[in-house]
């Protein structure tokens, strides 16, 4: 189907703003109508007229989401794309979560994205660097050294413009490449940090989604930023954290992953042009329904969209709505149970738990004094800095001061609020109770590191997580990789350098009686161990093969135990200090000791370890020590007593909640 | 629309203060304010208008701001000085820079506007702010340098 025979869209909506060239096709519609046409030659003449003018000035552009199909990636995949085809049914091209390219085992590892071009050249990015692999297939060959996070392949003068990998030292760098001869056609170092997504289009410019200032950004064929489109919002011409970008003949799509939409814009100039996707409601929707949205791709023949959904292990594919079809799951159906979007940590001391809201970038403050902990205050939201949030990578609480401390890696600072009820003693909602207090850049650490390492250059620092523990602040740092350890003043007092091969997103600190630091326990998801850090730099590797992880991301001490979560396998699982596994607990699911996706983890005053279960939109608890599920828990609600049963869920007889722990003898 | 009155609390504090102001009349007002201070300039024929003075939340600076005309009214513009001294009572460099903005927590928004901030001498002035209902504020002065920012707050009570 051509873009052009597609008809144009009769009702629009406030959503749906009038498309670019509607308003020149109304008016010269009625002035046609205006000429008195008596004729049967004339009336020929006027419609003659009229299909050309639809035909040059391009008819409305096709709307997209009609859905066609949802396939499981199982895991979490990395990225899509389609393989040009003259069959009917889409092949489709996928790195999986590990970072290979499913059906070709040549192809090098640790990929992030991929991207084929029209003429069937494929071009992959990862940990490696970037490679090419000809149309007809044969070696791969490399054209980039440095990490690779996007990578996108085309022009007239066939070139590759990739981004370097969030985390590395090539962070948000762009580079365009002569696949020809290999040669840097241009390079912007460090330009847009955080960028997560790049197309190139025929003339060798290139669109960027600048994922941390929700925009898009355009740059021409030699580098040279010339358009930024777009805002932090929701509504339709905004974004919200865009994480990839697509071309296609006039126009970009683009996936707006914490809108949980796709919106499509002019190539030329980003104008806003439609969008389609509605959040999911109920855990595990699909069907039309869009959840974290972070790849996609289009056919060659631009009558397909590929969604690439990882928090859902899943991707869809979309096609072009017909005349007054509406995009597929665009009603709200019925809700059940406790639901709230939490961001990957957690974090509990003293009389507070905090964890984070990513959409309005809020911060949520619980008191632990209970039974089940209740939502007292939320505080800070998205914004420009000092004050405004970014992108949280983590949060902790200081329960001595009351202070909670936050990492923004999308503003690339640390913040400390205060907590401080205007009504103490009393179990309010205090909407006064949070107050930025304190904030650092990124910079300001890395030369205070360099100073304290007594070396010229300030190194490039990406935190990931960050523990306060008396008054100390601990800083993991995947860039470098190193923990830093500061005062609250922020004054380094403690660098210790890790091996390059780490790639730690989260740490525990193991304790002695004292509170004196014996160790620091990392989880290092695409190593799939755990790596323990001694203070005078010691490094060990605790393998978890023998206990079940796939995927390790949240950690925390739970007395003598480990308690790490299992993102690979939607189970919370306690280990030994040795790392030896003591027990299993969850399984895939939204009842009530189900899991989809558990990140951070904490430890409540009374014992039981909490855990953020992100894919279903709360958090959860867990006997420390039997793996029993203990309670749920999200904004306003919350429940100790079982009541999301998994009969409820799945046919078949109910298992208990004890028989969800699976104790291993 | 007539001016509508302006009244101040305060919340927290965490340190004393040290005086800014040349004339200088403490006054308490609100409840659990015994740490923050606030002083008056008087004129032969100006009225006189208070200066709030506080500590930021580390201390490492004092903050004293005044509307240069009061009352602070109700969906109309008005204008702050803004004085910024460090934990000694000494002046500040150039390197240091402010950010002044307001904001209403339990409505979860802030101002509809942004103040254009400049510097007087060894003071700054916010232009365009605007307070664009009653009830209660939380106003707010950060105070920037080389890479790090310290806040002090203060809760302003607009009445209908």
């Amino acid at each position: 189907m051509s873009v052009s025979s597609v008809q144009p869209r009769r009702g629009r909506t406030l959503q749906n703003p009038p498309p670019v060239k509607s308003i020149g096709f109304r008016v010269f519609v009625e002035l046609l109508m205006t000429i008195k046409c008596n004729s049967i030659l004339s009336r020929l003449l006027f419609v003659t007229l009229a299909i050309s003018f639809v035909g040059l000035a391009g008819a409305e552009p096709p709307r997209f989401g009609r859905f066609i199909a949802q396939e499981p990636t199982g895991r979490a995949g990395r990225a899509i794309a389609f393989v040009p085809s003259s069959e009917e049914t889409p092949t489709m091209l996928r790195v999986d979560a590990e970072g290979r390219l499913d059906s070709d085992p040549t192809a090098p590892t640790g990929l992030r994205d991929l991207e084929i071009a029209p003429d069937g050249q494929v071009a992959v990015t990862g940990d490696q660097g970037t490679f090419v692999r000809a149309t007809e297939g044969g070696e791969w060959r490399q054209v980039g050294e440095i990490p690779g996070q996007a990578v996108g392949i085309g022009g007239d003068a066939q070139r590759i413009v990739m981004i370097g990998s969030r985390g590395s030292e090539s962070d948000g760098t762009v580079v365009a490449i002569d696949p020809s001869n290999d040669e840097v056609l241009w390079s912007r170092p460090r330009a847009y940090p955080g960028a997560r997504g790049i197309a190139v289009l025929p003339d060798g410019s290139s669109w960027i989604t600048d994922t941390d200032r929700h925009r898009l950004v355009r740059l021409a064929a030699d580098g040279t930023e010339i358009l930024a489109v777009g805002d932090r919002g929701a509504f339709p011409g905004l974004f919200n954290t865009p994480s990839d970008v697509s071309f296609f003949n006039d126009r970009i799509f683009v996936a707006d992953m914490l809108n949980h939409r796709i919106s499509t814009h002019r190539a030329a100039d980003g104008a806003f042009i439609d969008q389609w996707g509605m959040h999911a409601v109920m855990p595990r929707q699909g069907e039309g329904r869009i959840h974290y949205p972070e790849r996609l791709a289009i056919s060659a023949d631009g009558a397909m969209v590929a969604v690439l959904e990882p928090f859902e292990r899943r991707y869809q594919l979309f096609g072009r709505l017909a005349e007054g079809e509406e995009p597929s799951g665009a009603n709200l159906p019925g809700r059940r149970g406790v639901e709230s979007h939490f961001g990957t940590d957690i974090d509990a001391a003293g009389g507070f738990l905090a964890m984070w809201e990513p959409e309005s970038g809020a911060v949520l403050a619980f008191d632990t004094r209970y039974d089940i902990p209740i939502h007292v205050a939320t505080f800070a939201m998205g914004g420009p800095p000092p004050a405004g949030v970014g992108r949280l990578a983590s949060i902790a609480v200081d329960g001595d001061r009351e202070d909670v401390w936050l990492l923004d890696a999308g503003h690339r600072r640390i913040s400390r609020w205060l907590l401080r009820t205007e009504r103490p003693g009393e179990l309010v909602y205090d909407p006064f109770m949070g107050r930025f207090a304190r904030g650092w850049t990124y910079d300001l650490l890395a030369r205070r590191v360099a100073a304290f390492q007594n070396v010229t250059d300030p190194p490039w620092i990406e935190p990931v997580d960050l523990l306060i523990r008396g008054d100390r602040v601990h800083v993991l740092d995947a860039a470098g990789p190193s923990i830093i350890v500061a005062d609250r003043d922020l004054e380094v007092v403690q660098v210790i350098d890790l091996p390059e091969d780490i790639a730690p997103v989260q740490f525990a600190i193991e304790e002695d009686p004292d509170g004196q630091v014996v160790a620091w326990v990392l989880t290092d998801p695409d190593a799939g161990v755990l790596r323990r850090v001694e203070p005078d730099g010691v490094v060990a590797t605790i393998p978890l093969a023998g206990t079940g992880i796939r995927e390790p991301n949240g950690i925390s001490v739970a007395g003598d135990r480990l308690v790490v979560s299992d993102r690979g396998s939607d189970q919370v699982v306690m280990l030994d200090g040795t790392g030896s596994l003591i027990l299993r607990t969850g399984e895939t699911g939204a009842w009530d000791g189900g899991l989809w996706r558990p990140a951070g983890t904490t430890v409540l005053p009374n014992g039981v370890v909490a855990v953020v279960d992100q894919g279903n939109h709360r958090a959860q608890g867990f006997d420390a020590v039997t793996g029993d599920w203990r309670l749920s828990f999200s904004l306003g609600q919350g429940h100790d007593k079982p009541m999301l049963l998994k009969s409820s869920y799945v046919d078949g007889p109910e298992k208990t909640e004890s028989e969800d722990a699976k104790d291993v003898p | 629309m007539n001016p509508r009155r302006i009244r101040f609390s305060f919340g927290t504090s965490v340190s004393a203060c040290g005086s800014l102001c040349v004339l200088a009349v403490v006054t308490t007002l609100g409840a659990g304010c015994g740490e923050e201070s606030t002083s008056t300039t008087s004129g032969s024929d100006a009225p006189e208008i208070t200066w709030r003075e506080q500590p930021t939340a580390d201390g490492r600076w004092t903050v004293a701001w005044r509307p240069v005309a009061e009352p602070i009214p109700a969906l109309d513009p008005f204008a702050v000085e803004v004085r910024v001294v460090d934990a000694e009572g000494g002046p500040v460099g150039e390197e240091v820079s402010i950010l002044v903005d307001a904001g209403m927590p339990h409505h979860g928004h802030g101002m509809n506007v942004v103040p254009r901030i400049s510097r007087r001498a060894g003071d700054w002035i916010a232009e365009g702010m605007l307070f664009h209902m009653p009830g209660r504020w939380e106003f707010m002065v950060d105070v920037l340098r080389d890479g790090e920012v310290e806040r002090a707050q203060w809760t302003v009570m607009l009445d209908n």
